[in-house]
């Protein structure tokens, strides 16, 4: 773990922090509608379904699908500017397939990236309080 | 039936850029002024444009994304002495056409008798568009919102955000850099006599692709500009326009002003552009000039597509052989696009659109103000006599059709 983690961290809010807790215990969870049974992501209030508030969270298997990606050239923020070509990538979860979530691949080079790759979810313990979602192929 | 009732019931009564004799062409990368200024240059020159007084506007509508002044700020500026109505739209490019829209309704329905639209940014001396995302982390280095999930990967920037559709189009669709090259160079042929073009000298293919990466699979030369600007049109029914200076130049149909789409490839064309041609009362092939907001190269290509003009993916071909030239079939980005001309957030490919349908395009030609035209390609833009032209927003959130009497 390094001892200071130089890119931008999350701050959690009221309907985000059980996501995030759960990458704490290494655990990928998502929203459920538990009138229709829709996923949804980035967590919310209601279901854009059905309209309902009631949900649960359904821990999924991280087996993921690469949707897109692209590699940055020219950051925009500054943390990144010396990690230049990095990539960030859309992904679409076997379990709930309707959910699209960016994160990035690691453990492979950006000219190995293709459309529909698949993936399985990591957990990158990235503070002592932090730990982020990324990806590597399985 | 409203729509048809709407139909060329109000028409563009002038249109203007923020000039001064610094920045004659109206683009600029430091316009040393204030963004009220500019907005306040584009209104009058759209009022001298239509033969009224500015005092005569009574309706404004703009937008914005906290880079602008509020909209009655300009009319105060002017001394307009009454407000009847007045829109400051939170947004971006998917206002492009919309903004212009809203002002037809307020004019329509009888809300406002000279309705001003504009938009002005100093988009690249003061707030970048290109820097835009969902959170920077300032001073905590944590962000909430939707950077919770975005920013956290380095992810900022329109060019970043778009390049996942160009990537799973150009994937799904082989389509190739090369393809891209190709549009880029028949977008800059009609930049090279267009005086107001930050972008004039003829693109080859090597050009554009050693032009440096942004965003990968988006090179330099794929990304629209960033630029000082401002434009602005005035908006009022058709029939005072008939008795003002220039040709008339009504709005058929609009809508708009946003989309969603599953698939990320998919834009909002698909949905809006069968209801605004039967909004219109016309056939696809009725139309005779495209300006879509072309912010990256893929996207006027999709946007072609999902008009109607060929199916998915096969925009690369479809523009070879001179088809969108100036005198193809369907001329394109007449001026050259929010990539060659500058960017104005979309709003400038519209006062493009009326130019031509006036057969005013603003090019080397010496009498163009007059609308003589000489068509010869080395100097002239205008396309021949070219009666409905369709814009529209960013990935088709809203679009407009204007239709030349
Ligand atoms: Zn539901």
């Amino acid at each position: 773990m390094p001892d200071k983690y130089k890119y931008l961290l999350p701050l959690p809010d009221f309907e985000t922090k059980e996501w995030w807790g759960a990458l704490r215990w290494y655990e990928l969870v998502f929203q459920r509608c538990t009138r229709c049974q829709t996923f949804r992501h980035p967590p919310q209030g209601t279901c854009p379904r059905c309209y309902s508030e009631d949900h649960e969270w359904i821990k999924v298997s991280g087996r993921g699908i690469l949707y897109s990606y692209i590699t940055v050239w020219q950051p925009v923020l500054p943390q990144w500017r010396g990690d230049v070509p990095y990539n960030i990538v859309q992904v679409t979860l076997e379990d709930a397939p309707n959910i699209k979530i960016i994160g990035n691949v690691i453990g492979v080079d950006n000219s190995r990236l293709t459309i529909n790759m698949p993936l399985v979810a990591v957990f990158d313990d990235v503070t002592q309080e932090d730990t982020i979602l990324r990806w590597q192929p399985r | 039936m409203p729509e048809r009732d709407f139909r060329g019931k109000t028409a563009i009564a002038g249109i203007g850029y923020g000039r001064s004799p610094q920045a004659p062409g109206a683009f600029t990368t430091n316009s040393g002024v204030s963004v009220l200024t500019l907005a306040v240059r584009a209104t009058k020159e759209a009022c001298e444009d239509a033969g009224i007084d500015p005092k005569e506007l009574d309706g404004v509508v703009s937008f914005q994304l906290n880079d602008s002044v509020p909209p009655s700020s300009v009319l105060t500026a002017l001394g307009c002495p009454k407000i009847n109505y007045s829109s400051d739209l939170n947004g971006g490019g998917e206002y492009a056409s919309f903004a212009i829209v809203q002002a037809a309704q307020a004019v329509y329905h009888g809300i406002s008798n000279y309705c001003l639209v504009y938009r002005a940014m100093n988009g690249r001396s003061g707030v970048r568009m290109g820097q835009l995302g969902e959170g920077t982390g300032a001073g905590t280095g944590r962000v909430g919102g939707a950077g919770q999930f975005t920013s956290i990967y380095g992810l900022a920037g329109p060019p970043s955000f778009f390049a996942f559709q160009a990537q799973r189009y150009m994937a799904l669709y082989k389509v190739t850099s090369l393809d891209f090259a190709n549009f880029c160079i028949n977008r800059r042929t009609n930049a090279t006599n267009n005086p107001r073009a930050a972008m004039r000298q003829p693109l080859t293919i090597e050009e554009h692709q050693s032009s440096r990466m942004i965003v990968h699979p988006y090179h330099l030369l794929d990304c629209c500009l960033e630029t000082d600007v401002a434009c602005a049109m005035v908006i009022t029914t058709t029939e005072r326009v008939r008795h003002l200076k220039k040709k008339t130049v009504t709005i058929s149909a609009g809508m708009g002003a946003s989309s969603f789409a599953d698939e990320i490839i998919d834009t909002g064309l698909i949905h809006i552009g069968p209801r605004i041609l039967k909004a219109a009362g016309i056939k696809l092939k009725d139309i005779d000039i495209f300006e879509p907001y072309d912010n990256f190269t893929d996207c006027p290509m999709r946007l072609i597509e999902d008009m109607g003009w060929c199916k998915r993916g096969q925009a690369k071909d479809f523009i070879k052989d001179g088809r969108t030239s100036l005198d193809g079939e369907l001329p394109i980005l007449t001026q050259g696009g929010l990539t060659n001309e500058g960017y104005c957030h979309g709003l400038n490919n519209a006062l493009e659109a009326v130019q031509q349908l006036r057969g005013e395009a603003e090019d080397l030609c010496p009498d163009w103000r007059n609308g003589s035209h000489t068509y010869d390609r080395n100097i002239c833009r205008q396309v021949r006599n070219p009666e409905i032209a369709l814009h529209c927003g960013v990935t088709g959130g809203s679009a407009i059709i204007f239709r030349r009497e």
